[in-house]
This record gives C-alpha cells, structure tokens and sequence, in this order.
C-alpha cells in the first residue's frame, strides 16, 4: 500500500506543476480603494477583495489600500470581507472608492470550525459552542480545558485533581458509556488526536489521575475551540463522534506586517482549603478516651504526651505556596498569499503541594499559503514536558500517597527520626511519612511530542477541490522513579529504582473532495473523503532494588541486585479506515439541509463487525427571513433546528474480541522459575460498535437587533450495544468479558445567552449558559444490577441498575446512632454508640441485601455565568460556575470512620462530637466499634460518605487595562486575574469537583490533590 | 482560465485520486486486520511440547501464586490461636475473629475466582495437551498433573464453601450458569481425579511438581475431612509404603523444618515453592514480625498489621516441645533495646527468616501436604476404625519424638474419645499457620463451640463460609449455604 501512497504524491505533485505554469493575466482595469472600520475610521489591514464572478483576490496593506488590476472590464462588483466585520458588496465604476465596513458584533455571522471544514455559523444546523480566544478563561492556564471550563452549555469539565497539568474529564452531553471511553475526541488543525494518556504511570502509587495529554498543546497558540455536541456536527468523526469533539484551533497569521507579541505572567498559588483533621491534642484525647472506654490503659500517659508536645500538623508539612511563571513569544505577520505565526512558550509551575510541578517548553509554527488555485498549510507543534511528581492517588497502606499519608498520618509522630536524622518511620500506622514520601522519592518523567500536519488542497476549478493531509503525531516519554532510604519502603527494599518508557505513534492520511457552488437561490457543498489512522505504542519498563547506596538513583541500575530484576516491555497497534461524506444544502437562504455519513472501520472490532455506519441528518431554518416575519421588529433572529443522526464509539483498548494467550504468573519447580502462558480474557468474537442515536432540536435566536441572542437546545440520546464489561461467573475462569450489552439514554436541555447591556464608553456584556442532563441506564443485559468502583479499602460503592443514573452510590443508609438502652430490632448485638443501617428489605435484619442507592452522580444542572464591564480602557470581568445538585462520594470519610488501625489520624469530623453517654448525640457514632457485626465496613460504604457536590464559585475574576500604544509598542496591556477565590460549599473535601478515577464516571473524591486559588499578574506586549 | 482547459489537463490526476481511494478502501480487511505482538493467538499456540509445558505452568502459577494471607486468616483467626491487629488488614480479620463474616467478604470472591481461574487452566491443559503430537509418556504425565491442580482447587473450594459447581471444560462462555452437585458426585469427582493422577503421577519429581505421594495424600486428606476412616488408613498407608517420605531429622530443633535452609526435605509431600523474587516470594514473616523488628538476614518490609498469637496457645507447648521454638517472645528492635512482648502478643515466626531475602519476597516454601500430616491421620483414622490401638500411639509417637517430648503410651488412652482429643491437641501444635486449624476443629465438631466459648455469637450453619454474593448474583442456579 506505501507504493500506491507514493504513486499517488508524485502524481499530486506532477499536476501541481503543469498548475504553476498555467499564470499569466491581460490588463483591462485598474481600481484603486481604502477601506476603514466605519466606528473610528481606522484603516482595515488585510482585507479581503474580490470581484465578483471571478477568482481575482487581493488584500488592502497597513493603510487599508488596495490597488486592483485585473482583466475584468468596469463596472464590476467588489466583495468585501474581513473577518469581524460584516460583509459588503459594492459597485464600483473606476473611481477610487472608500468603503467603511461596519463591525460585526453578532456571532451568529462568524465563522465556525467544523469537522473537515469550516461554515458561517448563521449556516449550521448542528449544536457546536463555539469559545473564541477573547472568552476564554484568562489566568494561569496549562492545558485547553483550563481555557473552556464552565463556558458552554453541555459541556462539564472535571479536573480530576489541582495538580500541576492534572487530566481532566470532560463531559459532553452526560455519559453515554459505561466501560468504553467517555472522552471526546479531539482534533488539533484539522488532525484527530490520540488523548490517551501515554506517560508511563507511577511505580510507587496507583494514581488517581494521570497527567493531561493535552499538556503538550500550548494553549497560548490556541485561537478557538469548538464543541460539536449533537449528531449533526459529530457523525462526520463517525466512530469517535459519540461523546462529543473538541475542535482546535491554532493561531494563523494576519496579512500585514510582522508582528511580535510577548506575554508575560506570573502566579502564585495556595491551598484553597485543608481537611480538618484531629490536632494533636484532640488525637490524643480521643485516643485515651477510646482505650478508657474499653477499660484499657492509655494510650498516651501523660510523659508521652508531654514528650510529644506540639506534635505535626502533616497538612501545613506538605502544603505550600506554588508559583507559575509563563513566558509566550510569538511571531506573526504574512504577505498576500502566505502568513505565518510561530510561537515559543516556557511554563514554569510548582505545585501546591511539595516536590510536584510542571515545566513545559513547547514550540509552534503554521504556514499557511492561499491563491485561487492552492491552499496549503502546515501546523506543527512541538513540546518537552518535564513532570514532577509527588506520589498521591488511591491507593492504600505502604502504598498510599503524600495527601492520605498527610490526613492520617499519627500526627505525634515527630517529622524526624531522633536518632538516625531520617525521616520518622512508625510500624504502628502503616504509612510513610509524609515527607519522607515527598523528598524520599524522586518522580520525574520527560514528555517529548511532536504532532503536526500538512495539508494541501488544489482547487481544479473554484467550485470543485482536492485535498491530501496528512498528520503525525510522535511522542516519546520516560519516568524515573527511585524510592530512597528516606521512604520506609524503600529502606526496607534498599531502594526501589524503575524507569518506564513509552512511545508512541500516530499516523493519519485523509483524501477528501469538495465541491460548493452557488445557483441562484441554491447553495450546495458536498465533501467526501477518505481517511486512515494508525496508532502504535509501545512500553519498556525495568526496575531493580537493593542498592548499596541511593547515590545512583536510577542512573545505575546494574548496582542493584540481580535477582531483584524486571523487566517487561509490550507493543500494541490499532487502526481505523473510514469514508465520509457530507451534503450542505441551503435554499434562499432560508431553509437549511446537512446529510453527513461516515463509515467507519476499527481494527478493534470483531472480523465481521469490523465496520460501522454513522449517517445524520439536520434541517434548519431562518423564520425571521421570511416574509411573515419582516415585521417582527423585536426578534432580529429566529432559526429552528433539528437534527438525527448516529455515532459510535471504540474506545475499548486493542485485541478484545481474539482469543488471546498470554504469560500468566511463572510456577516454581525446585529453585527454577518457569514462565506459564494461558489464556488472559474470555474472547467475542462477536464485539461491536457501541452505538448513540441523538436527536437534537434548537433554536438560535436575537433580540432587539441581536443585543440579546442565545441558543436552546433540547437533546436526547439513546446509546444502544454498550461496550460493557459484563460480569460473568468465575467458573467461567474469567470474572468479566467485554460485551455489547445494555442501553443507557441521556437528555436533557443546554441555554445558552449573550446580552449586550450597555454599549459606549461604559460597557457591559453579559453571557451566561446553563444545562441539564438526565442520565439512566435502560438495559444491562437482564443482570439485576452490575457493581463496580473500587478505591482505597472500598469496592463496590456504585451501581448499574436499570431506571437508574449511570454509576448510582451504592451502600447502607444511616439512620441514626444507637442510644443507651435503645433496642434496634435488626441489630440485637449492636453497642449503644454504634451506627443504625437501614433495614431497606424490612428483614429485621441488617444484611448486604440492605444495601440502597444513595444517590446520584449526575447534578441537576450546571451554570455559568460572566459578566464584563468596561470603561475605557480598563476591562473588570467575572465569571461564576456552578453545579447544583449530585452527590460525590468521599471515600476518606469511610476511611476515617473505619480506620484500618487504631493509631491513624482521623477527621475532625464524626469524632470531635463523638457518641458517647454524656453526649447521646444522634448524629455521629462512637467510634469504638469501627469493625460492624452487621455490614462489611471494611468494604462496603454508607450514607454518611455520600456528600452533596453542588457548588458555586467565583472562578474567574480579570481586570485588565490596555495601555495607550506609542512608537515602542502597538498595544499593551496588563492585567490581573484571581481564580477559584470564593467558592460556597458544603462539601466537606477540598473540592466537590474532582474525581479519584481521572476520566471515569465514578464520582470519588479519594486523596484528591487539594484545590488552588490562583493569583495571576500577566503583561502582554505587541510590538 | 476556461473551464475546459482545466478539464483537460487536471482531470486525469484526479480520476487516479479517486480510483486510489477506492482501491484503499477495497484492501480494508487487511488493513483492518489486528496485529498482535506482546500476546500469542489460538493460531500460533498448542504447537509442541514447550507450549504445553508452559499452559501447564501456568495452572501451577494460579495454585503457587495464591496470597497465603485471605485463606490462612480464614483457617487460624476462626480457629482462636491467633488475631491480626493494625495496618490493612485487621479490618478485614476482624470479622473472622468475630464470626461476624458476610457474603461480600472480598476474601470469598477473591478466593472463589483465584481457583476457578485455576481450573479454567487445568481443564485448558485437559482440552489442548492431548491435540499436540509430543512425547506420550510426557503427555500422559501433564495430564495428570492437570488432573491433580484441578482436583486440589476443588478440594479448597469445598473446604471453604461446600460442594460447588464441577466444571471440566475450558469451552467456558458468558451464559454458563452451573449450579452445585450434589456431595456424593463431588466427592466422586474429586476422589476419581486424584485416583486417576496417582495411578500416573511419578514418585519422585522436582519440588512443587505433583506427585504420586502427593495424589495419594490429598485423597488421605480428603477422606479423613470426610470421616471415611477406612480410605483415610487406606491411602495414608499407601503414601507410607512409597517409601520416600520421612519426618525430618536434620536438627533436633523441630521448628528448624520450616527453615528456608533445610526446605528440601522428605517430610513435604507436596508444596507452594517460593522464591526470594519479586512476584514469586511469601510475606508472611513481614506480618508476623514486631513493630521496628530487627531483621537478622535481609533487610524486610515490616507491615504495620500483626499477626499476634494468644498467650493460652503458646502455654500450651510443653517447655521442651522443639515446635515451641518457632515463637518469639521478645525481640531486639532496630535502636537495639530488647523489647518484651506482652500476654497475647506472641509472634509466630514458624517460616523462619529468609536471610537472603529482602522487601516482600522470602523464600520460605509453603507446605500443602506433609508427611507428619498423614502419619497422624492414619493415626486419627485408625483410632475412629479400632479405638485406641498400637500402631495410632506408634505414629503418633513418631511425631513426637521429632519434637522431642515425650511418648504416649497406649495404656493412657481408655477410650477413643481421650486418644482423638490427643490426636487433635498434636495436630494444634503441629499445624500452626499451616491453613489447617479450622478443618480439624470442624471434624473434632467444637469449631462453633469453641467460638462460642470465646464469648462470640457463632452459629452452628458457620461451619462453611458463604458462596460470594457477587457469584449468587451473576449465577441464579447457585445456591447460598444454609443460614446466610
């Protein structure tokens, strides 16, 4: 197949040649002209200017002057066009002509990115939010999510954790999955990316969140991001279209001069709230009181407690302030033809907590050649990501992370040891010391990426043209980590070194056709295409222990023992191969039609279900241009849209539907180890797309000459064939197999609005969106119910249970506590102080049948609100987000009040007003009893873990002034933004907005890296 | 530029563009097609002899692989001569310790898949091995060690839940619901599997292979969990005359068996072999040791959760009974005080230190089946067939004597019941930490008693533990024991 791509460049190539030669122009007229911005009569560089009929196009200079000689015969009609502002066509007769334009401040008329092109927005009939670079969030920002969050409606992005460059969840439209990815897909210039992320994970925690993968993308270059949220816009991407897309774009060059701009900001960062945790003291006296209750001796006498004395505060140990600094130097300008815009960023953030931060140096350059006959392009990106870890994540004991070592951590525990100088290890909590966790191991990982394509489209005729891109996407990562004599297990291995590797590499061809044309009242575009995507990975991981001396760290690995050896590597590929095509039909301007289709192959699927077919459907229309409305003065625009369509999804991981035989554990005979192969899944042969029908229904409206304009949407999505990892009974050999099974359905409705409220010198706009989802699931396969999660000490905390929202909190509801003297018929043997369970089946019994659901994941709706206020050349702004309603479990909760051994730490709450006989409170238990007669604690969760996540926060608060320019510079600015600075909440944790599983739908807040408030002083120069 | 003009010259390339695309799209089965490199495919495998060995390799991986910890907990803590506090794991003790266990216990699951997972691979052996064209005398021997993993996975499952579902293929699917035979056929299946593996099984074979004797003593083993005395002699008798098996004599501190030096010995039938490595290594030890223990070999993960032994249990050694030397009573931690442990805070250190070990990975091999075991349930079988007679004093004497206390004789023992609780009380404290307490309770009939007598609410139906609700749910033909 390589020689039949090489066939086809050469061929490409060789036409584009004979194009070349085919110049050369007779002079008929000349036509000389300016053109200004009608508000302040400033001269409009780079104006588009074409005469009508023809192809001939050229663009005004700095002063707004062209110069048009052409073959065409006067009078003829000039297009004008310039993007922001409205377009004008005008006669001309040979005379010089001053055209004013006037500014287009309705968005309704930009012009938006979709999948494989772009359209006027008063065009689409699909619902795409569309977030420019002027409303995206300002302030210390690492990756493109930090830029939209809480800026359109049905789309919820959930940072899985503060941490410098953390994932990021994001939510288009509730969930439609239950085991295959919840993601959008997310394409870069025109090119779908693989956001898997492809660091190597850590060696010394389960963490909850691997690091964005989008980190590598600068979000300085970023000019726009659009959301292709219903069937309409999303079937073009077919089999990755079902959660959503996130289109991106970069930064293009203006024609004009060169033009240099350099941005320069600084942050600082601090904790926005700690756990409450006993303080030394109220640890100590909850302690004694506990072993008094029991009749036992204290466990602190009082010369323990003096020795002690102020003991550790671990959280004020492991907090600190953090610091960003950003540097963007960019370039761009370009002549009539060809622009270009480069761009260098240096990223500089330490964490909030100790030993974590990023740096970033990332690198970009767009080409971009325009004539009547060529389009051509690069966009290539590159970035050296240096991540630096602070092991946290879920996972428990000896292996838990700096933030559940910091909460529950003995706090009499002194920070060193006294006679070795080392960080203070104890056998009575098993958990490292926290900061011997942080400055003990040392967790770096380098991420270099390069992605970028080309592409060059050939206009055989204005009407009808061929495009190739091609993109590639190359990413290299390494991680070393290297557990010292400072971490107790570390000390106890002798060190513990591991460097993992991963590469990967993404490949992507695309052949499209396109043909537009405009017929008198008719406007037709069609597209097709074909395209193909390959992606390859591979791993190579190695670790060693028992080192003579940490020295080394992991640069000698040959020093530690040989028999303590591994090493494991792995290689995987996928490929999808599609063709697509799409019709838009617009009739008088009124009346609106897109037909897109897609068909999509995996190589993931089973051999006779390779295939998927995706088409839609969307119809729209102008109501306010027909002539009944003419008279309608107050809605300036009215246009209805709907739209049907289906979208896949198969994000699963390679290889689920073979039969596989893989090494499964060695066997030992004697002192020899052997190596056992077996099979590793229970094979489908059968498995299949996952497939989501949507129905979208929209209006776009504006009021009042568009002073007031918005979208309402009302969506409905049936996700059928669930990629579903159906248990299945272990005497199968196998606990699941990937199944397409059950059905989940997701509606619900999206408000989007814009209002100009005041316009002049003080001026105010308001943008607000607001969305709800309702989420349930409608089939598992006639299994009464699937539970799943598992964190910490905890497991099977959430359900799949039909009529019911995806992922559920699933455990014993609370009922009070036990009184002295009370009897609680279903649990004779309970002590007064211990917890009342719901008897849910009215058994007089407390059993796991007792188990209920305890509330739902998904919120009622999600909010977001900005106002901009300006006056002159200052500009305040602020924007608020919310979410009201849904439940998050916090899983530190249940650790607290089941704690695994007596000398842990313990949240302040539950104990500080503890049960106990002189206080018969009713709402918390007397901690005496952590271990339950009646319910499993130690796995099982209750009501008193499962919190309210509604919030409301102030996330983003800019002022900014814009300093006159003079003969240094063209335009300054300086501003100063505060985010997350208020925010009001119940929630008990650092922050109702994260989620322990990075990208899953398991609402968990387990360990979470604490929220920041972030404090951002930038200056932005333009040269 | 004309219209036409450009048809002419342009047309061609882009007739051959789309010709391409289509021809692309023609060779999508291939392109499509998945290639798999770090896993083998049904097409590449069950090809000679190494893959054999090797899907045999992995059904000894599930069996040798299994965390001691979840079923030595279930055995011991129930049993009351031990009690596990702190770290991770007492919460999940604590309700063994209590007879306060559920059926979403994550040790049941965990325990319920791990041998199923074994005999998935043992039936794969069974199905695939007899297609490869391979050595036959080899061949027949794979089998029968397939035959034994799996026998021995059933004979746990039933130890732990009662009979359970007989699967015998690896032709599993999603929609397989099996329920329970009854005990009869269960007893049959299990009993017919070990007669058929020793009848091929070799005497002698590298350490952690099975064996003949190891076939032999699992029916012995089986039969006397049954009360069917007459086997239990029967086959206990066989392993005898093999003649392979002695009780160890290397030191006449008995407790030294279980050093990881002398664990090539003759008294270990049949055995979980471990490896001071990463992934193959035990970590016992790293529970049973005191906090800031001062390791004498290697330094060992020290686990903040303990594993601690009643004082009553370990007061009732003889002082010159050797096995009494396994326990520590004090020990010298890290700063080098010697520290004393208290009443009910005796550490068990029976799988002595690994010295060359460090981390998590000692090497101590796990007995499964040793010969000491099948003397004295000879001894049992021959006391509940005879009442008290020569040859049970003999064996049990055998024992003893390694452990250096003194005989019984035959004139103490009136009656049955007076030599069984003997028997019993030697098999106490012969088998610590050897998952074996709990069984011999429930066949001497005071395993509830004797929980109830440690003031708990235990209840006659918590002879077997509940079949993991997770598999009740996923299988409506599977029953749940009586009482949960």
């Amino acid at each position: 197949m390589k020689i039949k791509f090489w066939l086809l460049f050469s061929l490409l190539g060789s036409s584009l040649f004979i194009a070349q030669a085919q110049q050369g122009t007779i002079i008929n007229s000349i036509l000389e002209g300016q053109v200004t911005d009608k508000s302040n009569n400033a001269p409009l560089e780079g104006v588009s200017i074409v005469i009508k009929g023809t192809t001939n196009q050229i663009l005004t200079n700095s002063k707004g002057q062209f110069i048009l000689r052409t073959g065409q015969k006067l009078p003829y009609t000039l297009l004008v066009t310039i993007v922001g502002y409205k377009s004008t066509e005008i006669k001309v007769d040979g005379s010089p002509v001053k055209i004013e334009l006037e500014q287009d401040v309705q968005s309704l008329s930009d012009i938006v990115v979709v999948g494989y092109g772009t359209q006027k927005r008063k065009d689409l009939t699909g619902s795409v939010s569309s977030i420019s670079a002027k409303d995206f969030n300002k302030g210390s920002n690492v990756s493109v999510d930090n830029l939209i969050a809480g800026r359109a409606a049905g789309v919820q992005v959930t940072q899985s954790s503060s941490e410098p460059g953390a994932g990021v969840s994001i939510r288009i439209r509730g969930a439609n999955s239950i085991n295959a990815s919840n993601e959008p897909l997310y394409v870069i210039d025109g090119f779908p990316i693989d956001n898997s992320n492809r660091t190597p994970t850590s060696a010394v925690v389960t963490e909850s969140a691997p690091r964005n993968p989008l980190n590598s993308l600068n979000p300085s270059d970023i000019a726009s991001v659009e959301i292709l949220k219903d069937a309409s816009a999303t079937a073009i991407y077919g089999s990755r279209g079902a959660n959503g897309v996130i289109l991106i774009t970069t930064k293009r060059g203006k024609r004009g001069r060169l033009s240099v701009e350099y941005n320069v900001s600084g942050a600082v960062q601090e904790v926005a709230k700690k756990i409450p945790v006993l303080s030394t003291s109220q640890y100590i006296s909850l302690l004694n009181d506990l072993k008094a209750a029991q009749g036992l001796a204290p466990e602190f006498t009082d010369e323990d407690i003096a020795a002690i004395g102020k003991g550790v505060n671990w959280q004020d140990e492991i907090f600190r302030k953090g610091y960003t600094q950003n540097h963007q130097l960019s370039f761009s300008g370009g002549q009539d033809k060809f622009t270009y815009y480069a761009s260098l960023n240096y990223l500089d953030q330490t964490g909030i907590v100790i030993s974590s931060g990023i740096k970033r140096y990332t690198g970009r350059v767009n080409l971009n050649y325009t004539d009547a006959k060529f389009k051509f392009g690069i966009n290539l990106n590159t970035a050296k990501i240096n991540d630096d870890y602070v092991p946290n994540g879920v996972s428990i004991n000896e292996g838990a992370g700096i933030v559940n070592a910091a909460i529950f951590q003995d706090p009499t525990l002194g920070i060193y040891d006294k006679n070795t100088g080392k960080y203070a290890q104890t056998n009575l909590v098993n958990l490292e010391n926290p900061l011997g966790l942080a400055y003990g191991v040392s967790d770096y990982a380098v991420t270099s990426r390069t992605f970028g394509n080309a592409f060059l489209e050939y206009f055989i005729i204005p009407e009808f043209s061929v495009k190739i891109n091609g993109g590639t996407d190359i990413q290299s990562s390494r991680r070393d980590t290297y557990l010292g004599r400072n971490t107790r297990k570390g000390n106890n291995a002798n060190g513990i070194a591991s460097v993992q590797t991963t590469n990967s590499n993404n490949a992507l061809l695309e052949l499209t056709a396109r043909y537009a044309k405009t017929f008198s009242n008719h406007s037709l575009e069609v597209l097709g295409g074909y395209t193909w995507q390959n992606f390859d990975w591979n791993t190579l991981n190695s670790s060693a222990q028992n080192f003579t001396t940490d020295a080394f760290g992991t640069d000698n690995m040959a020093a530690g023992s040989s028999s303590t050896f591994t090493i494991n590597t792995y290689k995987s590929r996928n490929q999808l191969q599609s063709l697509l095509g799409r019709i838009n039909y617009t009739f008088n301007d009124k009346y609106l039609l897109t037909a897109n289709f897609r068909a999509d192959g995996s190589s993931r699927f089973g051999a006779d279900n390779k295939y998927g077919y995706f088409p839609s459907l969307a119809l729209g229309w102008h109501v306010n241009r027909e002539n009944f409305f003419r008279n309608v003065r107050t809605i300036s625009t009215l246009k209805l849209r709907a739209s049907y369509g289906s979208t896949g999804n198969q994000e699963i991981g390679n290889y689920r539907s073979l039969v596989l035989l893989g090494t499964q554990g060695q066997a030992v005979f004697g002192n020899a180890a052997e190596v056992g192969i077996s099979t590793t899944q229970l094979a489908n042969p059968n498995l299949k797309w996952e497939t989501t029908n949507q129905f979208d229904a929209g209006v776009d409206f504006g009021l009042l000459d568009d002073r007031i304009t918005g979208s309402i949407d009302y969506f409905n999505k049936n996700t059928k064939d669930l990629l579903l990892e159906l248990p299945v009974p272990t005497t199968t050999g196998f606990a699941t197999t990937l199944t397409n099974i059950g059905s989940m359905n997701n509606r619900g409705f999206e408000f989007t609005v814009n209002t100009v409220n005041l316009r002049g010198k003080f001026n105010w706009t308001t943008s607000a969106n607001l969305s709800v989802v309702r989420n349930k699931v409608t089939g598992i396969g006639g299994l009464p119910d699937i539970l799943q999660g598992s964190a910490g000490f905890f497991n099977s905390f959430s359900i799949l249970k039909v009529g019911q929202p995806l992922n559920s909190f699933y455990g014993y509801e609370v009922v009070g506590v036990l009184q002295k003297d009370e009897q609680y018929t279903p649990q004779p043997l309970s002590a007064p102080g211990d917890l009342k369970f719901l008897d849910a089946n009215d058994d007089k019994t407390i059993s796991a049948s007792d188990r209920k659901i305890l509330g739902s994941p998904f919120p009622d709706f999600t909010y977001g609100i900005n106002n901009s206020l300006g006056y002159g050349r200052f500009n305040l702004s602020f924007f608020w987000q919310g979410v009201k309603g849904g439940k998050i479990l916090n899983l530190n909760i249940s650790e607290s009040e089941n704690p695994i051994s007596f000398r842990r730490n313990r949240l302040s709450r539950s104990y500080t007003d503890r049960w106990t006989e002189t206080n018969p409170t009713n709402e918390n238990p007397s901690g005496l009893s952590p271990a339950f007669a009646y319910v499993d604690a130690s796995g099982t969760i209750n009501s008193r873990a499962v919190q309210s996540a509604s919030f409301l926060r102030l996330k983003n608060i800019s002022l900014s002034y814009d300093i006159p320019a003079n003969r240094v510079f063209q335009s300054a600015q300086v501003y100063f933004v505060a985010q997350n600075l208020v925010t009001f909440s119940n929630y008990f944790g650092f922050d109702p907005e994260v989620t322990a599983f990075g990208t899953s739908n398991v609402r968990v807040d387990y360990n979470a890296y604490p929220l920041s408030k972030i404090y951002t002083l930038g200056l932005n120069v333009k040269f | 530029m004309k219209l036409n003009n450009i048809k002419n010259m342009k047309m061609k390339p882009y007739y051959i563009l789309l010709l391409l695309s289509l021809t692309l799209g023609g060779c999508g089965k291939d392109v499509l097609e998945e290639d798999v490199y770090s896993s083998l495919g049904v097409s590449n495998y069950f090809k000679n002899a190494d893959d054999a060995e090797a899907i045999l390799n992995a059904t000894y991986a599930s069996e040798q692989r299994r965390p001691f910890r979840d079923y030595f907990i279930m055995s011991d803590v129930t049993s009351g001569t031990l009690y596990d506090r702190a770290g991770g794991l007492e919460a999940l003790a604590k309700s063994f310790e209590t007879f306060s266990w559920g059926a979403t216990h994550s040790f049941f699951s965990g325990i319920w898949a791990r041998h199923y997972t074994t005999i998935y691979r043992a039936n794969l052996v069974l199905d695939k091995v007899p297609e490869i064209d391979f050595d036959e005398n080899r061949k027949k021997q794979i089998l029968a060690e397939a035959t034994f993993l799996r026998a021995s996975a059933y004979v746990i499952l039933k130890d732990l839940f009662g009979p359970v579902p007989i699967i015998t293929t690896s032709n599993t699917s999603a929609d397989d619901r099996p329920s329970r035979p009854t005990k009869e056929a269960f007893d049959k299946f299990v009993t017919d599997d070990f007669k058929a593996a020793a009848e091929v099984l070799p005497v002698t074979a590298d350490r952690g292979r099975a064996t003949k004797g190891a076939a032999l003593s699992q029916l012995a083993k089986y039969y006397l969990n049954n009360k069917d005395w007459t086997n239990t002699a029967d086959y206990a008798k066989q392993v005898i005359d093999l003649n392979v098996y002695h009780l160890f004599d290397g030191s006449a501190d008995r407790s030294e068996l279980f050093n990881p030096l002398n664990e090539d010995n003759s008294e270990f039938i049949y055995i979980r072999p471990r490896l001071a490595v990463a992934g193959l290594g035990d970590n016992y030890i790293s529970h049973a040791a005191p906090p800031s223990y001062r390791w004498k070999g290697g330094n060992k993960e020290n686990y903040a959760t303990q594993f601690k032994t009643y004082s009553s249990y370990y007061d009732s050694f003889a002082d010159n009974d050797t096995r009494k030397n396994a326990f520590i009573t004090e020990y010298y931690n890290t700063s080098g005080n010697l520290v004393q442990l208290g009443k009910d805070d005796i550490r068990n250190f029976k799988f002595k230190e690994d010295f060359t070990a460090t981390g998590a990975n000692s090497g101590n091999d796990f007995p499964v089946i040793r010969y000491a075991d099948i003397l004295l349930s000879r001894a049992e079988a021959l006391n509940e067939l005879n009442g008290p007679n020569v040859e049970s004093i003999s064996l049990v004497n055998q024992v003893r004597e390694k452990a250096g206390i003194a005989d019984l004789s035959l004139a103490d023992f009136e009656g049955k019941d007076i030599l069984r609780t003997a028997i019993f009380q030697e098999r106490l404290w012969e088998f610590p930490a050897e998952e074996l307490q709990r069984q011999d309770l429930i066949r001497q009939g005071i395993f509830i008693q004797k929980a109830k007598d440690r003031g708990l609410a235990a209840q006659d139906f918590q002879v077997l533990f509940p079949i993991p609700q997770s598999e009740i749910d996923k299988n409506s033909n599977l029953t749940q024991n009586d009482g949960y």
